[in-house]
């Protein structure tokens, strides 16, 4: 188990906000709690949340915890400002618990808010190949069931929201099973993200400036959907614009079809190696038009930055640690210094 | 032009460091003879300087490091004391503690040929070079001493009359993927490194790249063996039966392409030609011995998550010594309980006698038996670790080839 872990059994809301935006990670039976309460909260919440402007949209973050802190810094803290996540919490990052810990927070402290779509990783089986269930068991050991408590609780997180009833946010964009947002409402969501299906759809598919309608994707599973089944999907619902995530770009935002769909990508030097600018994106009430949202495009924190030299240094292995930050930054120097090619893996 | 500057400055600072140092030492004589003084007890001003000159010593590569600084008494608070003021003393005896410039030379000149002329940047080399050399171990600071977001590191070296030249850049923007799709005619992976390469070049008479539009160039379109995600019949089935009065969904695939972008890429041959002899090995003895290493890079052509249905990605390490260099391009492919796949390009190249040896090994497992042999609370987390997936992966071909230059 991690020294880091908070041993305090308090449920005491501010004080675990305090404590998370410090990236302490809570004891297990205050996050078993504070998922409880969401629940219990997010049982009541339709499939489709509604939600009016002014709200600043975020993308993928994937356990890049201070890139987190760092979109509060620039786009200012809640609840000052509505935001609502697009998906994509964990995996990857090396602070995945630290951020979604931070997130169930905020969202039961300020639940109008505060909306937290499902992303497709946002599910059990995306977890266990993808590194959160690694840093649940490293950051809190193997007897913890914290990994479970947060993948039910993924189970319980909405599929869509709708701004001022014209503009469409999603995780990952259109499905051939629905036509109008009326089938979104029918999905018995609180489940494990099926294969198949509008719910796999919804958090798995991607645009394709190609394409007019809708294609299976080379892999064999999945869709890829094109400019008709966009204008159709806009016309019928009456929506004006999708907004989705999902999908690395390298300027941290990516307009198709003249800003019909829009993606929001929100983690910078994704994977600490890829050297990618992220987003938010503000959408104002008082201004319509063109000038109505706007993409506030950001590089990485320094904290990040530093996290992205530690992987540079130990050969681009990128595997969770649960050491506490202050310990990474002391451990940066020394590997630094001690950089020697590895002889062993090299030959067969 | 900025780069010039820049070592013009660190030039004056190092001089005024040597300034300072004669006051140092008669500080520290003075010390050892009053050892009751009642101040600030000059020997931790003293250590003090002097961790501070050793810290900002690396710094400066190019600076040789002198006597003095490699005698740092709070390494040896004791005998500093006793030696008073005899550094010499002292100097001999933190050399043998601190690797110095002057044993790894010692060390390399054990070996029976001389010493090749090495140069940093590399001869050819265009452009600012933020990667200077260390005057301590000889080897170019990678990544640079200056790095900052986005990175952006063209290191290079050249040994006698080879050089090598890396780059490491961001992944390309929106426009550059489209110029890179139009070319290829298949989307490309999700993090393509199109700005990344290795080069190696000997004279006018051998030539190699290493980049991402070449090694994708090679991914095979309308693939007879075309892989698919462990559930893709299940989901078809029942696609065919929801859409078959459907015309927005087209049900063929369009365009098909091994999207797990396998590769036979070996590199970019522009100079040379190789002969093709199975029974070439690459020595090990020569690569395992403990040489100064003068250049390591390692980085990443691309990578793509398939979906999230596993991993693929093409990787690319290169370690230079004063003898020999190793090149090793890994393509790692896992499709989430399909198979596993790594595919290594190895590019061996011997200074002293100018043999270049390639090597392409594939290796294949189905998943289920490879997570057989995985052991541990956490059994799927090996099956991220390519250095464990590599040793037990079964071997399908090896094809080796060299060249004389």
């Amino acid at each position: 188990m991690n020294g880091n872990v908070d041993t305090s059994y308090s449920l005491d809301l501010d004080e675990c906000l305090e404590k998370s935006y410090k990236g302490q990670l809570l004891s297990e039976p205050v996050i078993d709690q504070l998922c409880f309460k969401l629940k219990e909260l997010l049982i009541k919440e339709s499939n489709i949340v509604h939600i009016q402007s002014p709200v600043t949209l975020v993308g993928d973050i994937h356990g890049q915890f201070y890139d987190l802190l760092e979109i509060f810094k620039i786009g200012g803290y809640p609840p000052n400002i509505n935001y609502l996540f697009l998906g994509d919490y964990v995996d990857r990052g090396y602070h995945s618990i630290e951020t979604i810990t931070l997130l169930i927070i905020l969202k039961l402290k300020y639940p109008q808010r505060i909306n937290l779509i499902r992303g497709n990783h946002e599910s059990r089986q995306i977890t266990t190949n993808y590194g959160f269930y690694t840093e649940c068991l490293t950051k809190y050991g193997l007897a913890s069931q914290v990994w479970a408590i947060f993948t039910d609780l993924f189970d319980y997180l909405v599929l869509a929201a709708v701004i001022d009833n014209d503009l469409f946010c999603v995780h990952g964009g259109l499905s051939p099973n629905v036509q109008t947002i009326d089938s979104i409402l029918v999905i018995d969501r609180f489940k494990e993200t099926p294969h198949d299906g509008p719910m796999a759809d919804l958090v798995w598919s991607d645009p394709d400036l190609e394409l007019l309608n809708f294609r299976i994707s080379s892999r064999g599973a999945g869709y890829q959907f094109g400019i008709n089944v966009v204008n159709k999907f806009l016309q019928v619902n009456n929506f004006e614009k999708i907004f989705r995530a999902h999908q690395l770009c390298n300027e941290g935002y990516q307009v198709f079809w003249k800003g019909k769909v829009n993606t929001v990508w929100s983690a910078p030097n994704y994977c600490y190696r890829c050297g990618n600018k992220a987003s938010i994106c503000e959408i104002f009430s008082s201004i319509q038009g063109p000038d109505r949202f706007r993409f506030n495009v950001f590089d990485a924190s320094p904290e990040s930055e530093k996290e992205f030299m530690r992987v540079m240094n130990s050969g681009g292995e990128f595997e969770n640690e649960g050491s506490n930050p202050i310990d990474e930054l002391l451990n940066l120097n020394e590997s630094r210094i001690n950089k020697k090619a590895p002889y062993v893996e090299y030959f067969m | 032009m900025s780069a010039d500057n820049r070592f013009s400055s660190e030039k004056t600072t190092r001089d005024e460091d040597q300034t300072r140092e004669p006051i140092r030492s008669s500080k520290s004589t003075l010390k050892a003879d009053t050892p009751t003084s009642s101040s600030i007890g000059s020997v931790f001003v003293n250590s003090a300087r002097e961790m501070h000159q050793l810290t900002t010593n690396a710094r400066f590569p190019n600076k040789k490091p002198t006597q003095s600084i490699l005698s740092p008494s709070f390494l040896s608070a004791s005998s500093a004391n006793r030696s008073s003021n005899k550094h010499t003393q002292t100097s001999s005896i933190s050399t043998t503690t601190i690797p110095s410039f002057q044993t790894s030379l010692n060390k390399a000149a054990t070996r029976p040929q001389s010493t090749p002329v090495v140069q940093v940047p590399a001869k050819g080399h265009t452009g600012a070079c933020n990667n200077p050399q260390c005057s301590d171990c000889g080897a170019v600071i990678i990544p640079s001493p200056r790095a900052t977001l986005p990175l952006q590191d063209t290191p290079s070296i050249s040994i006698s009359d080879w050089e090598i030249y890396t780059s490491r850049n961001p992944i390309l923007n929106a426009t550059e993927i489209e110029t890179y799709e139009s070319i290829l005619s298949i989307p490309v992976p999700e993090m393509i490194f199109g700005n990344n390469k290795v080069e190696i070049k000997y004279l006018d008479k051998f030539h190699i790249n290493y980049n991402s539009l070449d090694a994708l160039k090679l991914v095979a379109l309308n693939p007879s063996d075309l892989i698919q995600v462990s559930y893709a019949n299940e989901w078809f089935q029942s696609r065919q039966q929801k859409h078959a009065s459907n015309d927005e969904v087209l049900l063929e695939m369009y365009r098909p392409f091994d999207w797990t972008y396998s590769t036979n890429y070996q590199g970019t041959l522009l100079k040379g030609k190789f002969i093709r002899d199975d029974t070439m090995n690459i020595p090990l003895e020569k690569l395992k011995r403990q040489d100064p290493i003068l250049f390591f890079d390692d980085m990443i052509l691309y990578e793509d998550e398939l979906g999230d249905n596993g991993i693929s990605i093409m990787n690319i390490k290169i370690r230079a010594m004063h003898s020999c260099l190793l090149l090793l391009q890994r393509l790692f492919v896992r499709v989430d309980n399909v198979l596993i796949r790594i595919y290594d390009t190895r590019l061996y190249i011997d200074f002293e006698t100018n043999l270049v040896v390639r090597e392409f090994k594939r290796q294949e497992l189905d998943y289920d038996s490879l997570l057989k042999l995985c052991t541990g609370n956490d059994p799927r987390s090996l099956m991220r670790d390519i250095n464990w997936c590599s040793s037990e992966l079964p071997v399908i071909d090896v094809q080796r080839e060299y060249m004389t230059i």
